[in-house]
């Protein structure tokens, strides 16, 4: 373990990719934190919690967890990076022939994705709680709605599990991060699609949407209850307990396709 | 002496294209093993096998005695095809990497010996995108010997290389064989073969044809060059003797062949015999590269 860590931040640490996309999620997740508060206080009147307390605990939880997940393709885009790195170098070969076994070299990239969620999970719980402790003024605990952000840490390995899928499916850097992306664009457009013919339950379970919906917008649920009651045709949100099953299982078979392709091809 | 390396039927192809059809080949400690033959012959998927790169379809190979385990690529070095590193690194950085995965100590004193014999220690802190192809392939060799290997592998090790760069290749790998160090090279360039194996397995079509030391392959058949005053009797004289044939006529003579028993003395005595005296008699040696499309075109 102590190995594959040291061999894996010997790569790393001077990859500029990896130092931009971290500083622009450091300055910029804050800012959109904000941004996000300030837009729901300010022009989601209507749908507010009676007790809605933008940047105040435990309400800033959600919020916080919300908006840094925009930032989660981000975050996946460099997972394809460093993970098709490895293909247009050639040096995931190198290190096979110089003597890791494939499975370490798997394992080094699972180790890589992790720490990444830990991190960006920390990063955003830090944010949170400074966003927290600033605009809090009543004595309610810090911790209360906390499991936000462990929905977020699992929507990170999730979104990372999709980005290690198709980087090792393509091999190529750019056609990876450009089918990631499109990835987004087409589930989306299918979901809408076929949400209008009446399937909404089906978009629901669609892995991406199903991810994304780990960290809805915060008061999504009184906005869909809402619109019930205006056309009765919105979105369906599957149970968090449900959506937390469906996204992990979409996470073992991301990563299992990608550690049998990678197993059973010549490198 | 040692069995280094020992393949038993190996065999890969590529949905139609038969890569390899069953090899068998050994290496002893101590070789320069050059596998030879022309592009597609199956050389580097050869040595992709032997280094767990790419998966035979069936047969098995055995390094050090001690089968197919990961651990015993970490007692080689190799290149193969590529030197393949981190372009953002620079040589310093990179090689740590190997001495990570190689699980080495005294990394700084190692990385700074190799990089010396390969002299790189000057552009020690330049990026690898930034070296010339020359720098790369000597990075890479660097790399092979960081971990002070029993075996090294080079596949097409001066591939598009200048001729001062092949020079520069070929000095080191002789530098390293003589440490008793046991060599794989893969390569088309007979040539570089020639002036540096012991040993040589020829490939064709996935198949190894031939196998044996450099001057077994070469001589085959006892080839003579002969000359004397009047050719054309010296030619009919030839044709008199069963046990020699003629072969080609040259420049000042011509090469015969005759069977690996007999000698000089006794080919001088039999010429004689029919009554033409030779003003020249010596053995041919012929050069790797007409012995090798000799083999690869029968």
């Amino acid at each position: 373990m102590k190995q594959l860590i040291t061999i894996e931040y010997l790569k790393l640490r001077k990859l500029k990719s990896l130092q931009i996309i971290f500083l622009i999620y450091a300055f910029i997740s804050p800012v959109a934190i904000y941004a996000i508060s300030s837009f729901i206080t300010n022009f989601m009147g209507p749908f507010l919690p009676k007790d809605w307390s933008a940047l105040q605990f435990p309400d800033v939880w959600p919020i916080t967890v919300y908006a840094s997940s925009y930032f989660n393709v981000m975050m996946g885009v460099l997972a394809v990076i460093i993970i098709s790195n490895e293909y247009e170098f050639k040096t995931f070969r190198q290190h096979v022939i110089d003597g890791l076994s494939i499975k370490k070299a798997i394992l080094g990239k699972f180790l890589v994705l992790i720490s990444f969620s830990l991190i960006i999970t920390l990063y955003s719980f830090l944010t949170g709680l400074l966003f927290g402790l600033f605009y809090t003024t009543t004595d309610v605990s810090a911790f209360e709605g906390i499991e936000s952000v462990g929905l977020y840490f699992i929507q990170t390995l999730c979104y990372f599990s999709f980005a290690f899928f198709i980087a090792v499916l393509v091999k190529k850097t750019a056609v990876s991060i450009t089918l990631f992306l499109l990835s987004f664009i087409t589930e989306t457009i299918i979901g809408i699609s076929i949400s209008i013919g009446g399937f909404q339950t089906v978009y629901a379970y669609m892995p991406l949407n199903a991810f994304s919906k780990l960290t809805p917008f915060p008061i999504l649920k009184e906005m869909i209850a809402a619109g019930n009651e205006r056309s009765g045709n919105v979105p369906v949100i599957l149970d968090t307990p449900i959506n937390i099953a469906v996204c992990l299982g979409y996470m073992v078979l991301f990563f299992f396709i990608a550690f049998v392709t990678l197993k059973r091809r010549d490198l | 002496m040692n069995e280094i390396l020992k393949t038993e039927g190996l065999r890969k192809s590529y949905k139609k294209l038969n890569a390899l059809k069953g090899l068998n080949i050994t290496v002893q400690q101590g070789q320069i093993y050059g596998l030879l033959g022309p592009n597609g012959s199956g050389k580097t998927t050869t040595l992709g096998i032997l280094l767990g790169v790419i998966k035979a379809d069936s047969g098995s190979y055995n390094w050090f005695g001690k089968g197919q385990l990961d651990s015993n690529r970490r007692n080689i070095g190799a290149l193969l095809e590529t030197p393949n590193f981190y372009p953002y690194l620079n040589a310093i950085d990179n090689l740590k990497i190997v001495a990570a995965i190689k699980s080495l100590e005294n990394v700084s004193e190692r990385i700074e010996k190799v990089l010396k014999r390969v002299d790189l220690w000057k552009r020690k802190t330049a990026k690898f995108r930034t070296y010339s192809l020359g720098m790369k392939q000597r990075l890479a060799i660097a790399s092979a010997i960081l971990a002070d290997p029993d075996v090294l592998v080079l596949d097409e090790p001066t591939n598009g290389l200048d001729p001062q760069g092949i020079a520069e290749i070929r000095t080191l790998i002789l530098d390293i064989a003589r440490e008793g160090k046991t060599i794989i090279i893969a390569s088309h360039i007979l040539d570089e073969i020639e002036k540096t194996c012991t040993h040589v397995g020829i490939l064709k079509d996935g198949e190894l044809i031939k196998e044996g030391t450099l001057d077994e392959i070469m001589l085959q058949e006892k080839i003579m060059k002969i000359n004397a005053d009047d050719l054309l009797a010296l030619k009919d004289a030839v044709d008199r003797i069963p046990s020699l044939t003629f072969k080609q006529s040259v420049v000042d003579g011509m090469l015969i062949s005759t069977d690996e028993h007999i000698s000089l003395a006794k080919v001088n005595q039999m010429i004689a015999e029919e009554g033409v005296y030779l003003s020249e008699l010596a053995i041919y040696k012929k050069n790797l590269e007409s012995t090798f499309l000799e083999i690869i075109n029968k």
